[in-house]
């Protein structure tokens, strides 16, 4: 039973949704910046009264809940691996998180947004939690849109709702990866680049508190964004020192999101997105159930990694996509026959105003020895149902 | 066989009127029939042609601001913002 619990929470933990974003909607709509529908400007967290009400998907949302002061999210997952008797099936709930968020002076530049998690893994520990500066308050891109200061995503990669995400797993930016620090915001005018610039307390502080062994450990991350038409592409550069220097972790990631359904005025209604991230010294993050081995996982902890994440949408409706995602993972590029690949067909209904069902079944595979049949995370065929509601 | 794959296509993706395709961006928001689901935006359907043609001009230039219209406004030319007024102010407005 124990076995069984701790497999539930293990799933919970590697399928808990990295907040919410649809970056494919970015480039659909033409818009570089993640704060036309969410607070924060990586994406994800609670959203604006503009977000909710797309996110709504032309259903009538409560008039109640279309405000600005309160969101919400809940999560909850039926998990049904091709070996169910190896442990890890059932339903658990992922995530239930209530946010305020309040403007607090009249001219609508500082903003005080507050997260908790309260069900579900990593529950009872702040989400988005941070104080917001807005430099512009029209809305117009500047070089200074933005400065947020406390606990955040960090900006790195695709930020994106997917779901045990290689890419993710393998440079720490997962749903609980949350950081506290800085982040400072903005567009390069008529460039079409959007920056984001952080400082965070260095990996794995849980965002609550300052960094533990070494006062000095500190990370930082980059991100650029270039969106010049119906596509755009990204780069994202994270470093987080540890001490020795020599352990530090970097993570580099080049990342493209192409919408043929606005090439096409949406007769073709597709999304294509793709990201690789190179990481070093990351390999640590795969003993988190990732792996099976744990000798396997200790081997890595000091390898450089490539990844490689590819997600195409077709948008039948408004309310009705199909997915097909596909995921690769070297831990160690200097054995590359060792690798993981899965990849998944499935779809995203929208059952009503801000209510979701994912529906998706996925093949994987993996060379390593100890890990071929096994029943990590990593090397697991199955199937799954996500529910999300949320305003 | 793939002659008929082919046609289909084709017909798939190209079959829309051209002003209904103009309004494809704006359905997600102003609703399928230029309806909005809800109070804090705005019915198109039946609004009139020049006041649609003046907001979109000036979401475009930059003299009115909003994060949702603002960039979206700037993917449309002087023609698609004549179609999509023609389009809109030709529906039926909601009762």
């Amino acid at each position: 039973m124990t076995r069984v619990r701790g497999g539930i929470l293990l799933i919970v933990l590697l399928f808990a949704a990295s907040a919410q974003a649809y970056p494919e909607y970015a480039v659909r709509y033409n818009n570089n910046s993640c704060t036309a529908c969410h607070l924060s400007p990586v994406g994800g967290g609670p959203r604006t009264v503009d977000g909710k009400l797309f996110g709504a998907h032309g259903y009538a949302l409560n008039k109640w809940l279309a405000q600005d002061y309160v969101s919400a999210d809940f999560r909850a997952l039926f998990y049904a691996p091709e070996r169910p008797a190896a442990s890890k099936s059932g339903i658990g709930i992922m995530s239930g998180s209530v946010a305020g968020h309040v403007t607090l002076d009249s001219a609508q530049r500082f903003h005080l947004v507050i997260e908790q998690n309260l069900a579900g893994f990593a529950q009872a520990a702040p989400r988005d939690t941070y104080a917001l500066y807005r430099f512009n308050q029209e809305g117009k891109p500047a070089w200074f849109e933005t400065l947020l200061i406390g606990r955040f995503r960090e900006p790195f990669g695709i930020v994106t709702d997917e779901h045990r995400t290689y890419t993710r797993i393998q440079s720490g930016t997962e749903y609980y990866s949350e950081e506290a620090g800085a982040l400072l915001s903005g567009e390069a005018t008529g460039a079409h680049v959007h920056y984001d610039l952080a400082y965070v307390d260095g990996e794995n502080t849980g965002g609550t508190s300052l960094a533990q062994n070494g006062a000095g450990q500190w990370g930082s991350v980059v991100n650029l964004r270039w969106m010049p038409g119906a596509a755009f592409i990204g780069t994202s550069y994270s470093y987080h020192r540890h001490d020795p220097r020599e352990d530090s972790r970097h993570a580099l990631s080049f990342y493209s999101v192409v919408s043929i359904a606005r090439m096409t005025e949406d007769r073709v209604p597709l999304t294509i997105e793709v990201e690789h991230v190179r990481t070093w010294n990351w390999g640590g993050n795969l003993s988190r159930g990732f792996v099976n081995d744990q000798g396997y996982a200790a081997s890595l902890s000091h390898t450089q990694a490539d990844g490689w994440y590819a997600l195409l949408r077709w948008d039948f409706s408004q309310r009705f996509a199909l997915l097909y995602k596909f995921d690769w993972l070297t831990p160690d590029r200097s054995f590359p026959a060792d690798y993981y690949q899965r990849y998944g067909l499935g779809i995203r209904y929208w059952l009503g105003p801000g209510v979701e069902l994912q529906v998706r079944g996925e093949l994987a595979r993996a060379t390593p020895t100890s890990e071929k049949d096994s029943h990590s995370i990593g090397a697991e065929n199955a199937s799954f149902a996500l529910l999300t509601v949320r305003f | 066989m793939k002659r008929w794959i082919c046609i289909l296509i084709i017909f798939y993706a190209w079959h829309p009127l051209a002003d209904e395709t103009k309004a494809a961006t704006c359905k997600a928001c102003h609703g399928p029939a230029g309806v909005s689901a809800n109070d804090l935006w705005p019915n198109l359907a039946g609004q009139k042609e020049g006041y649609i043609v003046k907001q979109l001009h000036a979401f475009r230039e930059g003299s009115r601001v909003d994060p949702l219209m603002s960039p979206v406004s700037k993917m449309l030319s002087d023609d698609d913002i004549k179609q999509l007024a023609a389009y809109y102010s030709h529906l039926k407005a909601a009762e």
